[in-house]
């Protein structure tokens, strides 16, 4: 039962790491990838339909961790105050960007909301992977990690990495989504995003036993972490081969493994701040059931727009 | 000020500023989902245009709900480590089927309603809309079921100093979280009613050139604000048959009801202060008075639509006075939500959880500067965020239903830029 819960867990934050991930990334690289202020709405239309429908997945994550894991949510959101009011504060900046940037004609308007974006979809990734970094290194339990752990070189690292990667799912996930001969805008950021997210994940798989990080099971964040090398590398491999929609699978992989790795190589810790249960049966019969009809509707959604941006899109971000 | 009067600030800023977008939000979808029926059915463009204007005031507005509602998310374990320690096992299931069954969906829901203009079928997007609002009130109905237990705790037993679930069905028919729910949702609609009739007001006096457009919506804000303002005041009224007493003296109370209140709280409870504080007994008088006039100017209000009155009356400065009148009092009814708000919360002190926990108990062990520094970051950033939203959907209001942004499909100013400048990204390609 308690494998389930922190599997459900993981599954919402994996699906929030791709599908919000993807828009993350383009984000960040909004202004690089779009040159002028009408290609900058056409890749805010190419995320349209994905906002709201992924980053709900981080949403709903937090959600079950209050019901299911309320001791590691309280021990979590009170050991890494600083980064979870960064995380949520560039959060807040990221959709309101893309909401409000094309609501005034104004070049100004434009502009400012368009750095506001970049910056904030860049902030939200690094604050996600210092919180990863910082729990890999031990949650402690109704206390506070010192600065040296919390804004560490290691835990720094991991923000890092998760900027990286999200960055280049982000750079596919454009190339994906625009018209075919604007695809080539995506390339660049591809093959610098590829080539980062390889030398940091590199960094980490030397760092982690080099600080001597002691985790509860290293083996599967090994693993893992090999994995999104190779996804990492086959994924700019079928991008330069044009096979855009493989190379996005790679990607949505790489985005997934920094949350996977920490969560597994932590899962005896996260499994501690467990509910109670009797609390855990009742969820068990409330929202289990309708955790398909959930994949299923966004599966509708996915499916529904599965086709490159062009005349015809509703156009509102 | 302490970590816990920081706290607390932090909480009702949140809360409050959430409910604000929130409450016109509930108010506003079933409205556009009637419009958007109506369209799907007679296929008119005046529908649409219907559907549209008003969705596109929705959606803007729902942009600050949500991002205020990410914040909120995140506040009971920032800063309530106790309340999660305590109650975390039985408050925390139904904020968890809150996100995970009501709120996913609606996301996703809203998500394609937005973007699936002409490419959905119509009946499908008219669908999608009705799938956002009985998502919506959902959500709604798990808030306050999570809220009712902490106004009255029920179906739970304490072990070991920690509440469990005891029974469920106790917790769902929760009377706090019932009565309360049926009060809340009419005030939505009235509210919803009240923005659209300041805004029909507006045009009007401006001699819009558009009064089929208006006189529809004016009509069915009209009829819905009726029928909610009298569920608004009558389920308020209901909920006296089971407050608890502390909530009895924040409605406002004689000093020797208060004295006997402490003293038989400090018989049960130990020394300290156990009386809700005196100055939230203004809130109570205010909605009272609020609700009542609301009910009678909609009553009114109904005579008017006969024959178009409403934009035709004379004399005409009378007329327009009335509109004016509509305009400037377009924001009070969300001065009356954070009345009610604050009265249900600050109305419980010194208890988060009734007569179970204190917030004293409840709040985390942060220093006094860390929630500050995080108050005056959160408070700065809706404050901003909060009025440029207000801004630009007055700016959509005040363009009437012309060059709307929802259901764009790029072409024209529609898209709020120059020359509808994807369209020519887009059109670039063919």
């Amino acid at each position: 039962m308690d494998v389930l819960w922190l599997g459900l867990l993981g599954l919402l934050l994996t699906g929030w790491s791709v599908l919000d991930g993807a828009n993350l990334g383009l984000g960040a690289s909004l202004r690089r990838i779009g040159r002028s202020g009408p290609e900058r709405r056409l890749l805010l239309t190419a995320i349209g339909p994905f906002l709201l429908g992924g980053e709900v997945w981080l949403v709903a994550a937090f959600g079950i961790m209050i019901g299911a894991f309320p001791g590691l949510e309280k021990d979590l959101l009170f050991a890494y105050y600083p980064v979870i009011v960064g995380l949520v504060v560039s959060w807040i900046l990221r959709d309101i960007g893309i909401w409000f940037r094309s609501r005034r004609c104004s070049r100004a308007w434009q502009r400012g909301w368009e750095t506001i974006v970049v910056l904030a979809s860049t902030a939200m990734p690094f604050a996600w992977g210092l919180l990863l970094g910082n729990v890999v290194q031990g949650v402690p339990t109704n206390g506070r990690p010192g600065v040296e752990t919390l804004i560490g070189p290691y835990s720094l690292l991991w923000g890092a990495v998760v900027v990286a990667v999200f960055t280049l799912h982000g750079a596919v996930f454009a190339a994906l989504r625009l018209p075919p001969e604007r695809r080539t805008r995506a390339a660049g950021t591809v093959h610098r995003a590829g080539a980062a997210a390889l030398a940091l994940l590199a960094v980490v798989g030397v760092a982690t036993p080099a600080f001597s990080v002691d985790l509860a099971r290293p083996l599967p964040a090994a693993v893992l972490g090999v994995v999104a090398v190779a996804a990492v590398v086959a994924s700019t491999r079928l991008f330069a081969g044009e096979r855009d929609r493989w190379a996005y699978v790679c990607t949505a992989v790489a985005a997934a493994a920094p949350v996977l790795a920490a969560g597994l190589a932590t899962s005896p810790r996260l499994l501690d701040g467990i509910a109670a249960s009797g609390t855990l049966d009742l969820l068990t019969v409330v929202v289990a059931p309708l955790v398909p009809v959930l994949i299923a509707v966004q599966a509708w959604m996915w499916w529904t727009f599965r086709h490159r941006v062009g005349v015809g899109s509703a156009v509102f971000f | 000020m302490s970590v816990l009067d920081l706290s607390r600030l932090q909480f009702a800023l949140t809360a409050i500023v959430h409910f604000l977008f929130v409450v016109l939000t509930l108010g506003l979808a079933p409205i556009v989902a009637f419009f958007q029926t109506r369209w799907a059915i007679t296929g008119k463009e005046i529908h649409e245009r219907l559907t549209r204007y008003w969705g596109q005031l929705y959606i803007v507005n729902y942009a600050m709900g949500i991002v205020v509602g990410l914040a909120m998310e995140f506040q009971f374990g920032l800063h309530w480590g106790g309340l999660m320690t305590f109650a975390g096992d039985v408050f925390g299931a139904p904020l968890a089927t809150e996100t995970l069954v009501a709120f996913f969906l609606e996301s996703t829901f809203l998500g394609m309603w937005i973007f699936g203009w002409h490419r959905l079928n119509r009946w499908v997007h008219t669908t999608l809309i009705w799938l956002v609002v009985l998502t919506a009130y959902l959500s709604a109905f798990w808030v306050m079921v999570a809220n009712g237990f902490l106004q009255e705790p029920v179906g739970h037993v304490i072990e070991d100093g920690v509440a469990r679930i005891d029974d469920f069905g106790a917790l769902l028919t929760n009377q706090q979280a019932i009565g309360a729910l049926l009060h809340i949702v009419p005030v939505c609609l009235l509210t919803g009613s009240v923005v659209m009739v300041g805004i029909c007001s507006w045009h009007f006096l401006r001699g819009t050139p558009d009064v089929d457009f208006f006189r529809r919506s004016l009509r069915v804000a009209v009829v819905v604000g009726a029928v909610a303002a009298v569920f608004a005041v009558g389920n308020g009224y209901a909920q006296f048959g089971y407050l608890t007493e502390g909530k009895e003296l924040a409605l406002g109370a004689s000093v020797a009801d208060r004295a006997d209140f402490q003293a038989e709280m400090e018989a049960l409870h130990g020394p300290g202060d156990w009386t809700p504080p005196t100055w939230i007994s203004f809130a109570w008088p205010l909605m009272e008075i609020s609700g009542t006039i609301y009910l009678m100017i909609f009553s009114g209000l109904v005579l008017f639509l006969i024959k178009n009155a409403f934009d035709r009356a004379r004399p005409a400065r009378l007329r327009r006075f009335w509109h004016r009148f509509y305009v400037w009092t377009l924001p009070w009814p969300f001065v009356v939500v954070a009345c009610g708000w604050l009265l249900r919360e600050v109305g419980r002190q010194p208890w988060v959880v009734y007569g179970e926990l204190t917030t004293a108990e409840a709040v985390s062990g942060h220093s006094a500067r860390t929630v500050l520094a995080s108050l005056v970051v959160f408070g700065t950033l809706f404050a901003t965020l909060a009025v440029l939203d207000w801004w630009l959907i007055a700016r959509l209001a005040r363009r009437g239903p012309h060059d709307l942004v929802l259901g764009s499909d790029g072409a024209g100013r529609g898209l709020g830029t120059p020359g509808g400048e994807a369209e020519l990204v887009l059109a670039e390609r063919s």
